[in-house]
Formats: C-alpha cells, structure tokens, sequence
C-alpha cells in the first residue's frame, strides 16, 4: 500500500510547475557554470553555495507547502482502510522520490556528463551530488516533522524557515563566534567536532576535503582529515548524516501516528 | 451499524467528549449540537482520525481501534473536499479505488454529478461546488454499508441538492447507516429518522425524529433542538 | 679568457632584461694544446683514478661509455672531464664520486653520475667542488645521488644544461640538486631539477646568475636561499615542491619573469620572503600555490607587472614589512586576494587589477572611481583566527561577503588601491611566452 500512495503522490507532485522550475534552473545553473567556468573545481565550489542554500530551503519550503495544501486529503486517505503507516511512508517517498529526480537530472546528468568527458574532481562531483541528495533527504524529513506538529500553516513556514536559517547561517555564526571567544586555545578539533552535529556543514567539508581548497584550511583540515582518516571518524560523519535523516523522520512518524487529525 | 460506549476524548486538558454511549442503527442519523460540542471529534473517532483516551467503537461489529481495515465498511465525505491539484478527476477517483482494492465503474458516478466534462481536467481547474460533488462520489461510490457525512450540502447548488438528497434516502432504504451533521437544522428535515443530539461532550438525546419532537412538544425539529438547547442553559447559534 | 657575453645576448632578448653583468671565468689555467688521456673499458687505460693520477695539470681527460665504480676520485688539479657516449660514474650508494678540491680551472661535460652515497653525517654529493673557482659543469645528467652539484667556497663557475633528477619524494633523506655554499659569481642556467630536497639551496652566495632553470618536484624548496646578496633570477620555473621557494634574509635580489606554480599544501608558498630587503619582483606568474607571494619582514620590495592566479591567498603580507610597493599587478582567481595582520600599513598598493573588485569607472579613465579592499572582513577573520577556515564556502561566508558588497566600509583597510584598474593588465607578447612552460 505504501507503494501505492507513494507513486500517486510522486505522480501528483512531478506535475507540480514548482518541482519543474527548481529542476530547470539547476540545470541551466550547472550547465552554464559548466559552460563558463573552465575550472572544474571553480564549478563545484561554486554549485556547493547552491547546493548549501538552495536545496535545504527548496525542498523545507516544497514539502511544507505541499503537505499544507494536501493537508485535508491526507486526512481523507486516512479514512480509508489503510493504515497511517503507510500513508506516512507513501507520502515520504512520494515526495522524496521526485525531489530527488529534480536535483538527479538538474545536477547529477550535467555534472556526469561532465565527468565522462573530464575525470577530474569525480570523487567530489559525486559527492557534490550525493551530498545534495542527503540534504534533501534530510530537509524533507524535517519538513514532515514540522508540518504535521503545527496545524497552522503559517506557522508551519515559519518555524521551517527559522529551522532552515539556524542550519544555515545561525549555527556558523555560533561556531564563529565561539571560535572567537576562544581564540586563546587550540580550538581546531572542538571546532571540527561541532561542525559534526550541522549537517550542511558536514557537507561541504567532506566535499572541500576532496578539493585542493583544502590545502587553505591547513591545521583544520589535517585535524578533519585525521579524524575521517581512521574508521571512527568515517562512521561518526555517515552516523552523523543518518541521523539527520533518520531523527526528523522517525520524530515524523510518531508525531503522524498518534496524531488527532 | 455504529456503536459507541464510554468514549472518551481529551486534547490535552480540554474533555471534548465525556463517556459518550450512542448507537447509530441503519437509517439516517442527524447528528447535532452547538458549536464545539464535539460532533466532528465523535465522527473523527469513528474514522480512526482521532485516537480516544477510553471508550470503544464498533462499526458492523468490529472495533474500530488498531483495525484500519474496518474503515472498508466506511464512507466518509469531509466538510472541506480537497484532492492534489494537479490530478485529473479520473486519478483521483482512481487513486481512491487504489486505497481500498476496490474496482467501480466511474462512468455512472461521473453522470451522475454531472462531471463529464471533467474527467481528464486536473482536480486544480474545478470549482468549489464541483469538486464538493468530486467528494460525494469519493464517499458513495464503494457502496459502504456505513456513510459519514460532514456538512455534505455546504457549497452544492440547489439542483445537485436535491439530488443529492434523494441519494441518501435512496441508500437508507437499501438499509444503510448514515450519518449526517450539518449546521442547517433545515436540510436535515426531510432526510433524518433519528437524532442525536450532542452538548458539550455528552449525549443529551438519543431517538427518532418523532420521538423527539413528542419528547419537546414542538411542531419541528429547528424549534425542537432550540429548546433541547435552552433547556440545557446553551445559546441557540 | 672566455667572455660569457655572447650567451647573454642569446638571453636577454626579452624585456625586462636581465642585467648584462658578465661572468669572467678564467680557463686559460687550462692550455690550448692540452695533453689528452683516454679512459675506456677495452682501452689501456681503464681506470679514470688511474688518469687522474697520471694527467698532468691542465689535461684533457675523455672518458667513454661505460659504467665505473672507483668509489670516491679526488681532483687537486686542473682537469677537464669529457664524456663521450655516457659514461657512468657510479657512486653505488655509499660514496662521494667526484671531489674537486682547491682547483682553479675544471671542467666536466657529458657524464652521467649517480647513486652518490647517503650519509647523515655529511653533505656528500655527485660533484662537491670545494675551494675551487673557474669551473664549468654542462651537459652531465646526474640520477639519484644524495646531493648532486655540491659548491662551497667556490666561486666563478657555470653549470649548464644538467638534468638533475633525485631520489624522489618517498625518500625522506635527500640532499640538494645544487647546493651553493659561500660563493660568488656563480651561473646555473638552463638545468631541469627534480625530486631532491631542495632544487637550487644558496647560502651565503653573492652576484650570481640563475636563468632558464626548471626546478620541481622536489621534497621541499624549488629554492631556497639566504645571507645572499645581488643574485638575479630570470625566467626560471619553480614547480610543485613541497614548500615552493623560500628567499630569507638577503638583499638586492632580483626575481623577474620567473614563474612559481602548483606548490600546493599545508605550507606551500610561490615565493615566501622573510627579511629580504631592496628587492624586485617583476613579471612573475604566480598559479595555483596555496600562497603566492608571503612577505614578512621585508623593505622595500617592488612588486611589479606580476600575474598573481587562482592561488589561496595571492598576497599575503605581515605588517613588519615596510615600503613595499605593489603595483600593476594582475590578481585573477584567487580564493583570498590579500591578507595582513597589520593595521594601516607603510606599503603602497596601487594601480593593481583586481578581478575582486566590484567598484566602478563613472569618468571611463580606467581606474576605478572607489578604492579597493581586497582583505576581505572574512579574510580577516581567518588571518586573526585561523580556526575560522573551518567557515570557508559556508553559507555565512557567502553572507560576509555579499553584505561587503553592499556595504563596502565593513571591509578592513588594513590593504588599499585606492586606483585599481578596471581591466587586466596584458603584457607584450614575446613576455608572455617567455613565461611559457616548457614542461
Ligand atoms: N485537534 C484538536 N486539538 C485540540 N483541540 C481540538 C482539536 N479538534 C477539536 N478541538 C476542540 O475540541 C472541541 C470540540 O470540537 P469539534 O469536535 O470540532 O466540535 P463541533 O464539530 O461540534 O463544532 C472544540 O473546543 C475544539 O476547539
Ligand atoms: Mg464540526
């Protein structure tokens, strides 16, 4: 059954002209930076602002609206013999599933294409990809959580906006200022360890680690590097990515299951 | 056949329904009672949409608590009707079908409303009173032993009204339990057998429509349930 | 004697030229109708030890194809060393070869030296001239050996046209390609030098010409200089070492169309200064090092005509440097175009291109009507707080820097243009090839 709301729901939402324009103006974004630039690494750095701003609060601002306007159906289809199990999950993936495909073809073909023709940079191309892909993962489970704890719209939006500003700018400029506060020690591990727990973060360092920038970030660099090198350091990044999918997700479900619609 | 015993329903600190015991037997059950009396909160309970603290709901004999398959013997029409928008008429019925494993044949249901035309416009491009009609076909189409329907003639126009209507009296003799809330005690005139009246969480009168104008002396049941109400120290709204 | 002047005109075709200074080197020691001896696996004489001993002072030594293991050979005269069809002079890992001790006039050409010993204790080298002057070393290719080209205390010599290839980066005892030691009027020109430690190491070396030279690879320095004073560098390439080029505490340096490029790592520097004073960079390629060009210490220093491209920081300058002057320059691509830890400082930035830049040329003169601040607030964060690299192509990055563009006083003056040019800076042709790699 999950199965079955999960392709109506992703049929419903990959005819939505939203989803069209986001997966056309990555297309046109990569393809020209690709045109343009005729450094690759120029391109990922510069594709890494996007994937950081745009696809968090593309795919927080989507789902919350969808699930807003669809609210009084999902309540219906509740009504009908299936369980909230698998219309939770048919909604989870009928939504994941095409955001996905949006940034699949708007980012990941041109940036294959790419890479048939150039082998430079593959590893961070794809993690540039697969990166997006998590964040997307990761925003949509949030937004889940957060549209189905607030009944009102509005404050829906804004509670996902605020979530999407605390990732993004609010919980770097803490790390900052922290790094400030507490220039007088070697700081470099406390601060590789707290860019840890913010998924975009962790994100783009994975990816700057792949890159020659990586060289600028010298003591900082060798502590991440060090620390992803042995096997705890990998596990804690992919733990630390799976979790931010799977907290939100499973806070999500619970919400959903025991909700009074 | 729906029965309800002990239901108790909280939201936080906020009782909406204390102990609530009411059987809707077939035939058509008007279900009503001021603002915020907990009409929507009983029949959402029905639906497995509310999750009670106490109490028991058996639909066609079977509990409805951790059973969503009973919810098969159940048709349910919201007071907002709302598909995804950029569905055609024929997917969203479909998608419904899916949901249940049911097959029906659309193309009498679609006459019936009057939808034709529709059919493979996306559920975006109708009107409010279209796609109320959209919801009606949703709720009656499996042919459910059980209708539930909120507010259902909010928004139709008079002839889909009529229609309507006769629908519902049309089911009821084919021995169907119905029950219907709607905030015009008038609408429901000619169409309810019984009546259940519902005030701040508890049932105040549970009978037939005769036993109930008999039970207030009144000449209809607007008049009656107004004095049910100043009876019990409520507003008339 | 033989005048050099005629290579340099060969040379200095180009503008800016090299100056024309000329190396005398005095081989006359060695005579017109020299004695030869020849050296050869079937010839009588088949151990170059044995020629050595027997050559008279000024002889002509040929030495044909074939590989000699005569561990270490001593040379107290002057001799000049041919080797035709390759010879190997074979070190076999443990020794010295060549030794050339307090000799006026020697030569050696053609000969292939390799695998001199590894020791901890002394430089040894392939060829260790050492209280000598007037010597020519071309045309020799030297493999493998701990250090390779070794000068102390010697003076006047050419070295010309070696290859010069070390033991590689894996090998973490390596000596240098060409160690300079005390000594002056030294010409190394045209050498390719790769995997030692450092490429080219001078201490204490004055008046000396390094044109022409490829230098990468290596360990550590492309070159590494100091206590050195009026050497001259022109077109040479310093390419992917470990650290790039460090030039420490000497003067009246000239640097000029040299390019420094791919030194990329945790402290790798284009060209680093320390304590260097009265020096010119002029039409320099500075591409892809972490760092470009890293001042500290150092008066006045003209940084001119140089291309500064798609480094981490092009410039990075510490605020005990005085009356630098950085001038038409062309600073393309770089993640941080300038960084300082000082305050208003005493050095002149002016009339540079700035591909940062995001003023204006209301009056079309050319020169943007505002000044330009090419320290970024961000920059400036990571320069007083290294830990905030860890912010680099952050979001709140992107932040910093669009609210400067907005609000351009939020940037630190610590570096101003105040006339930055609105178009990059394009050099005559015939320079910019001379800039060209020839890889
Ligand atoms: N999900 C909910 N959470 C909290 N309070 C609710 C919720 N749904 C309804 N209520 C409250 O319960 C009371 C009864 O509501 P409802 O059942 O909709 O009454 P009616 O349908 O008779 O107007 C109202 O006070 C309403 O505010
Ligand atoms: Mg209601």
């Amino acid at each position: 059954m999950t199965g079955k709301i999960a392709r109506w729901v992703a049929r419903d939402v990959l005819r939505s002209i939203w989803l069209g324009l986001y997966t056309f103006f990555f297309l046109i974004i990569t393809l020209s930076f690709f045109t343009f630039f005729d450094d690759p690494s120029r391109v990922l750095l510069s594709l890494l602002n996007l994937v950081l701003m745009v696809v968090p609060l593309v795919s927080m601002i989507f789902v919350l609206t969808y699930l807003h306007n669809n609210r009084n159906f999902i309540v219906l289809t509740l009504t009908q013999p299936v369980s909230r199990r698998s219309v939770f999950w048919g909604y989870w993936w009928g939504l994941a599933i095409p955001l996905q495909l949006a940034l699949l073809v708007g980012m990941g073909l041109p940036v294959a294409f790419h890479l048939l023709a150039h082998r430079a940079l593959w590893l961070a191309s794809v993690l540039q990809v697969v990166g997006a892909m998590l964040l997307t993962q990761i925003f949509l489970g949030l937004a889940i959580w957060l549209s189905f704890a607030h009944e009102d719209r509005l404050k829906a939006l804004a509670s996902g906006l605020l979530v999407w500003l605390s990732l993004t700018f609010l919980y770097d400029g803490l790390l900052l200022v922290v790094i400030l506060l507490a220039s007088a020690y070697p700081i470099e591990k406390f601060a590789v360890g707290l860019s840890f727990l913010n998924p975009l973060d962790l994100v783009r360092l994975l990816l700057l680690m792949q890159m020659d920038v990586a060289a600028l970030m010298g003591f900082t660099a060798e502590v991440f590097k060090k620390f992803l090198g042995n096997a705890v350091g990998t596990l804690a990044a992919v733990t630390a990515l799976l979790i931010w999918i799977a907290f939100p997700t499973w806070m999500a479900f619970r919400n959903f299951m025991k909700k009074d619609f | 056949m729906v029965e309800v015993k002990g239901l108790v329903k909280r939201y936080g600190s906020l009782t909406v329904l204390r102990g609530v015991d009411v059987t809707f037997p077939p035939g058509v059950t008007a279900l009503v009672g001021p603002n915020a009396s907990g009409k929507t909160t009983l029949l959402k309970s029905i639906l497995g949409l509310v999750i009670p603290q106490e109490g028991s709901i058996h639909v066609m004999g079977e509990p409805v608590t951790g059973h969503p398959e009973i919810r098969r013997h159940v048709g349910y029409m919201p007071q907002m009707v709302q598909f995804p928008e950029n569905l055609t008429l024929k997917e969203i019925l479909e998608w419904v079908q899916d949901l249940r494993n049911v097959r029906v044949d659309l193309e009498p249901w679609v006459s019936w409303v009057g939808l034709e035309e529709f059919v493979d416009k996306p559920f975006g491009y109708l009107s409010g009173g279209t796609r109320q009609k959209v919801g009606m076909v949703a709720a009656l189409m499996f042919d459910t032993p059980v209708l539930i329907l909120d507010e259902p003639t909010a928004g139709l126009d008079p002839l889909s009204n009529t229609r309507f209507k006769e629908k519902i009296r049309e089911e009821r003799d084919r021995g169907k339990t119905i029950i219907l809330t709607s905030h015009i005690l008038s609408e429901l005139e000619g169409l309810a057998d019984r009546v259940v009246f519902l005030l701040e969480g508890k049932i105040i009168f549970e009978g037939s429509r005769e036993a109930l104008l008999d039970h207030t002396g009144k000449p209809d049941m607007e008049q009656a349930i107004a004095y049910l109400m100043q009876e019990n120290g409520s507003e008339v709204r | 004697m033989i005048n050099l002047a005629l290579f340099l005109t060969v040379l200095v075709g180009q503008t800016p030229a090299p100056e024309k200074g000329v190396i005398e080197i005095d081989l006359q020691k060695t005579p017109s109708a020299s004695p030869t001896l020849t050296v050869c696996g079937t010839c009588p004489r088949r151990s170059l030890r044995e020629a050595i001993e027997e050559a008279p002072p000024g002889a002509v030594i040929y030495v044909l194809g074939g590989v000699y293991r005569e561990s270490t050979l001593v040379i107290r005269k002057p001799l000049t060393l041919i080797g035709e069809d390759g010879p190997v002079l074979d070190g076999e890992g443990k020794f010295e070869i060549l030794v050339v001790d307090s000799v006026d006039g020697f030569q050696i050409r053609g000969f292939t030296l390799k695998n001199a010993g590894i020791s901890f204790t002394e430089d040894q080298a392939a060829l260790k001239l050492k209280n000598s002057q007037n010597c020519f070393v071309e045309d020799n290719t030297f493999l493998d050996n701990f250090f390779a080209i070794y000068l102390e205390n010697t003076h006047s010599c050419v070295i010309r046209n070696n290859r010069v290839r070390g033991p590689g980066r894996t090998e973490s005892f390596s000596g240098n390609a060409i160690h300079v030691w005390n000594g002056y009027n030294i010409w190394i020109e045209g050498n390719h030098l790769s995997y030692h430690r450092d490429g080219i190491y001078f201490e204490f070396v004055r008046d000396s010409k390094i044109y022409n030279n490829v230098s990468e690879n290596h360990v550590r320095y492309g070159m590494h200089f100091m206590f050195s004073e009026g050497n001259d560098f022109a077109r040479n390439v310093f390419r992917d070492c470990g650290a790039g080029v460090a030039v420490m505490y000497s003067k009246h340096t000239k640097l000029r169309q040299n390019r420094f490029e791919f030194n990329w790592g945790g402290a790798s520097y284009g060209l680093l200064l320390k304590e260097i004073d009265d020096t010119d960079i002029e039409g320099n390629v500075f591409y892809k090092n972490t760092v470009g060009l890293y001042v500290e210490g150092s008066n006045r220093v003209f940084v001119r005509g140089n291309t500064l491209e798609k480094n981490g920081w092009a410039i990075r300058v510490l605020g005990n440097s005085m009356a630098l002057s950085f001038m038409y320059n062309n600073i393309v691509g770089n993640t941080f175009e300038a960084s300082s830890n000082a305050g208003r400082s005493f050095n002149t930035y002016l009339h540079n291109y700035w591909d940062g830049y995001v003023g204006y040329d209301l009056n079309r003169d050319g020169y943007g009507d505002v000044p330009h601040r090419p320290v970024r607030l961000f920059t400036q964060l990571v320069e007083q707080y290294p830990p905030a690299v860890i912010l680099l192509h952050s979001p709140l990055e992107f932040l910093i820097t669009y609210a400067e563009r907005l609000l351009p006083v939020l940037s630190p003056s610590v570096i101003e243009d105040d006339r930055p040019l609105m178009g990059r800076i394009v050099w005559s042709k015939s320079k910019d090839s001379s800039n060209d790699t020839d890889r």
